[in-house]
């Protein structure tokens, strides 16, 4: 007799954890394709190429499925797949490749930066687009320019798809301690803002 | 402006993820052929042996700039043979005989209160030998090497001066005159 088809959203990740462990590839496809995206801008912020951060979230889906069975319950699923998501992304950001393509590669524009000007230009007069793409542009450098924990911490703080327990799970810090860098990289950013010349900060 | 600074951190992250359909279809092609996420080698894990092998590696090639004929302080140059310490330091085996003189061991090179080194001479080579009765083993062959023993030091004798002293001459009595009490007496009137 064939099983009813479930609805799919009525299905917790529990569930489908629990029936992707029995071998079923369509609860586990449903896992990846509820958490593509968090996944993936987790390894975007950690990573800032989309290549790189399209092969870092397929690796952490793999190493997901070969180690479903450790997977205990304690954390949500989403928790505990971000966590695996962030160690992959950094492993491949300390690894030789990426140190020599930093190294080798020049900086070019960005997906990041296009989409900043193209922001800043909408709906303001030539000047005052012009100054905004330029503090933009400060700020974009300078958020650059922070420490890797200040600056994880707020890309992933504004990403929007990860609550504060998430981010601490994956960073391996308490809540507060996330705020608290969050809070710094900003005092940080300032700093450096108001050094360039934008006084008003 | 912290808006500003989040709204550019958020325009950071905010890429579009991958296609839905064609990303699920290659993480489970990947899970069905078995396929195991790559381990990176990590830079610090690669390159910090490299920098200690290059570091051994110039230490090395900067000692031996500095002179690699020349010997290491602390180390000795030549060969030293060690003779058994009961030739060197305790008295000859055999008891030297009621009328000849007792010979004493040559007195080590550094004189005493060195280091006793011992007589590596061919003479006592031959006495130890004959002192425990077995030919010597190995004859030392007077060697090419010109005489070590220090020439003589060349003093230039001392001149003998006379150290006598000069005689010198008696002291003139002095004489005083004597003193003529009838004009001083004179003199008070």
């Amino acid at each position: 007799m064939r099983a009813a088809p479930v609805s799919i959203p009525r299905v917790s990740d529990a569930d489908l954890v629990t029936r992707a462990r029995r071998g079923d590839p369509a609860a586990f496809g449903e896992l990846v394709d509820r958490h593509r995206a968090a996944v993936y801008r987790a390894a975007l912020a950690a990573l800032r190429s989309p290549a790189d951060a399209e092969d870092a979230a397929q690796d952490a889906f793999l190493l997901a499925y070969q180690r479903l069975n450790s997977f205990r319950g304690e954390a949500s699923f989403k928790t505990w797949l971000l966590t695996i998501t962030w160690h992959q992304a950094i492993n491949r950001r300390r690894s030789l490749a990426s140190v020599w393509r930093r190294i080798v590669t020049p900086k070019t524009e960005d997906e990041a930066e296009a989409a900043i000007a193209g922001i800043a230009a909408s709906g303001l007069s030539p000047e005052d687009a012009a100054a905004q793409d330029q503090l933009r542009r400060a700020i974009h450098d300078a958020i650059r320019a922070l420490t890797p924990k200040l600056r994880d911490a707020l890309l992933l703080a504004q990403a929007g798809d990860y609550s504060y327990e998430e981010i601490g799970a994956m960073l391996g810090a308490p809540v507060g301690t996330i705020k608290w860098r969050v809070s710094e990289a900003r005092r940080v950013i300032r700093k450096r803002l108001r050094q360039r010349g934008y006084g008003d900060v | 402006m912290n808006d500003r600074i989040d709204d550019v951190a958020r325009q950071m992250t905010k890429s579009e993820p991958p296609d839905e359909v064609a990303f699920r279809r290659r993480v489970l092609e990947r899970i069905d052929s078995g396929d195991a996420p790559p381990r990176p080698w990590r830079a610090s894990f690669v390159l910090t042996p490299i920098a200690a092998a290059a570091a051994i590696v110039i230490t090395l090639f900067v000692a031996r700039q500095h002179g690699p004929g020349s010997p290491a302080p602390g180390t000795m140059t030549g060969s030293v043979t060690q003779a058994p310490p009961s030739e060197t330091l305790a008295p000859r085996a055999s008891a030297p005989a009621a009328d000849e003189p007792v010979r004493l061991p040559p007195s080590p090179p550094g004189g005493y209160g060195g280091t006793s080194k011992p007589d590596t001479t061919n003479a006592a080579m031959q006495r130890l030998a004959a002192a425990r009765g077995v030919a010597p083993t190995s004859q030392l062959e007077p060697n090419d090497v010109a005489s070590i023993a220090v020439a003589p030091l060349a003093v230039d004798t001392l001149s003998q001066e006379s150290i006598q002293l000069e005689r010198l001459d008696p002291i003139v009595p002095i004489a005083v005159a004597p003193l003529d009490i009838t004009d001083t007496s004179r003199r008070n009137q």
